[in-house]
């Protein structure tokens, strides 16, 4: 029986709805600071050497059917998603502690339990302790921590952060540093704009901005999220049309069944 | 008229088989790397003794911008080399990361294959700067300096290349040898998409459709002369 195709295709619609998630998740975070946006993998299943084994008879002029096989795939898997780490545009925000990475490269953030996270989003606050944290609360590494003398913060394109003190005078209080991975595609994701180094990424690379492929560091932008709303609408349609063309050989099969049941009429 | 009865109940069951070849090919519109399995052909001769055909459409598929570093595409001809527990496989999806042991690895964790053997692309420490670039050669650079080069392999027969599990082809079958640098660019940060066309593969669903329904046809004409050549030595 023909289930195999009524399989494939229900592989096939299901991959379409989980294409629909990533891109609606995608498209709610249009306007999330360093957002990346992320894009459903898929995976075909494996291919089964099936025989066509063709009716066979005695009849006159009927036998020798092939034993050739074929080989039918068995449809689809979703394997990861995996996140697009193009460069977002940067909007001027005129805010001194709002630094947005033009160019490959994360802030390092460490965590309350020790562990570091990475993030592209450069909104820093400061906290009751004088500390440079992200809008979660989450410390910078290598901290940074500003005195009640500072008046403002100058922050270069090499990560240097000077403190401008009342009176006039100022001091260098230190450099913010960046981190790259081989392979950013595979960090993971851990909400509050956060992503965390796992096998597939390799291990974070510290450097300073502006050297080496770093990216640089801009005080008072903020990198906006690097979703495009056209794009994914169009995405949108296309896993839409896609599910339904898949719902299509469904059809298509059920007809088919239905015809093999009326072959019989008497 | 028993022969034409069993000739188009073939019919009907290779159109079903074919339905499910198409229906693979739909669910997998947005698979990467995967290459359109176009519908087989059965060649008959006189007697009615069938032989299949079977084709792969190896037409380019788009190239999609993803901007990481460690996927890669090719556009033109060849294939990247994948060291799997079943031997080696060919494949055209470039979605690669790093293992655990610092190698180059698909989304199954095979080993990509160098020049050299497997390409080892080492455990980085915080200190060293590399970072990885490939050249439209496949030359990989960790902070300029060539470590390998990708073994791009052009298949010596690929109608014949057996699917394995993924996008993948079984290279065991068909053997390879290494493409020449002018049939193909490997392009780093894209991946390259599914080349299935729905439109083609919605028109080949119709057609089969119909020619099922003409088999379908034929059986019950058959199968009604039959039934009144039964009545004919009734009184």
């Amino acid at each position: 029986m023909p289930t195999r195709a009524l399989r494939t295709a229900a592989s096939g619609m299901y991959a379409q709805e989980l294409n629909i998630e990533v891109i609606s998740n995608n498209i709610a975070n249009i306007n999330t600071t360093g957002y990346k946006k992320n894009r459903a993998e898929f995976q075909d299943l494996m291919y089964q050497q099936v025989n066509v084994s063709p009716v066979d008879s005695s009849a006159t002029g009927v036998s020798g059917a092939t034993t050739d096989t074929l080989q039918i795939g068995n449809g689809v898997q979703p394997t990861s998603t995996e996140k697009i780490f193009t460069q977002g545009d940067l909007t001027a925000t005129n805010n001194q502690l709002d630094c947005a990475i033009q160019g490959d490269g994360f802030f390092q953030i460490k965590k309350s339990d020790g562990t570091y996270a990475y993030t592209r989003d450069g909104s820093f606050k400061v906290d009751a302790d004088g500390r440079l944290v992200t809008s979660s609360g989450y410390i910078l590494d290598p901290g940074l921590t500003l005195d009640s003398n500072a008046l403002s913060v100058s922050i270069a394109k090499d990560g240097t952060v000077t403190v401008n003190q009342v009176g006039g005078s100022s001091y260098v209080l230190g450099n913010i540093q960046l981190a790259r991975f081989m392979n950013p595609g595979g960090l993971k994701s851990l909400g509050d704009n956060l992503y965390a180094q796992t096998d597939a990424s390799g291990t974070p690379i510290i450097g300073t901005p502006g050297q080496d492929g770093f990216g640089e560091i801009n005080q008072g932008y903020l990198e906006s999220s690097n979703v495009d709303i056209v794009q994914e609408m169009i995405a949108m349609i296309a896993a839409q049309r896609a599910y339904e063309i898949n719902s299509k050989t469904v059809q298509t099969v059920e007809n088919m069944m239905q015809m093999a049941n009326n072959l019989k009429t008497s | 008229m028993v022969k034409g009865i069993y000739l188009a109940a073939r019919g009907m069951q290779a159109r079903m088989k074919n339905i499910e070849v198409v229906a693979n090919n739909l669910a997998n519109l947005n698979t990467t790397g995967f290459k359109e399995e176009m519908p087989f052909t059965m060649v008959m001769n006189q007697y009615g003794k069938v032989a299949l055909q079977q084709n792969t459409d190896f037409e380019q598929g788009n190239l999609m911008q993803t901007s990481n570093p460690l996927d890669l595409a090719i556009s033109g001809n060849g294939y990247f080399v994948v060291q799997t527990d079943n031997g080696t496989e060919l494949t055209r999806d470039g979605n690669f990361k790093i293992s655990n042991e610092g190698y180059l690895v698909d989304e199954n964790g095979n080993k990509v294959m160098g020049t050299n053997g497997a390409i080892y692309l080492d455990k980085l420490s915080p200190d060293q700067k590399k970072f990885v670039t490939i050249s439209t050669s496949g030359e990989v650079k960790m902070g300029g300096n060539i470590i390998d080069n990708l073994l791009i392999a052009k298949m010596n027969d690929p109608e014949e290349a057996p699917r394995t599990t993924g996008v993948n082809f079984s290279a065991d079958g068909v053997g390879y040898q290494a493409a020449s640098l002018s049939d193909y660019t490997v392009k780093q940060g894209y991946l390259e998409e599914s080349n299935v066309n729905p439109i083609k593969e919605m028109e080949n669903m119709i057609q089969l459709n119909n020619e099922y329904d003409s088999a379908h046809r034929i059986i019950n004409y058959l199968d009604k002369s039959l039934d009144e050549a039964n009545q004919i030595g009734k009184v």
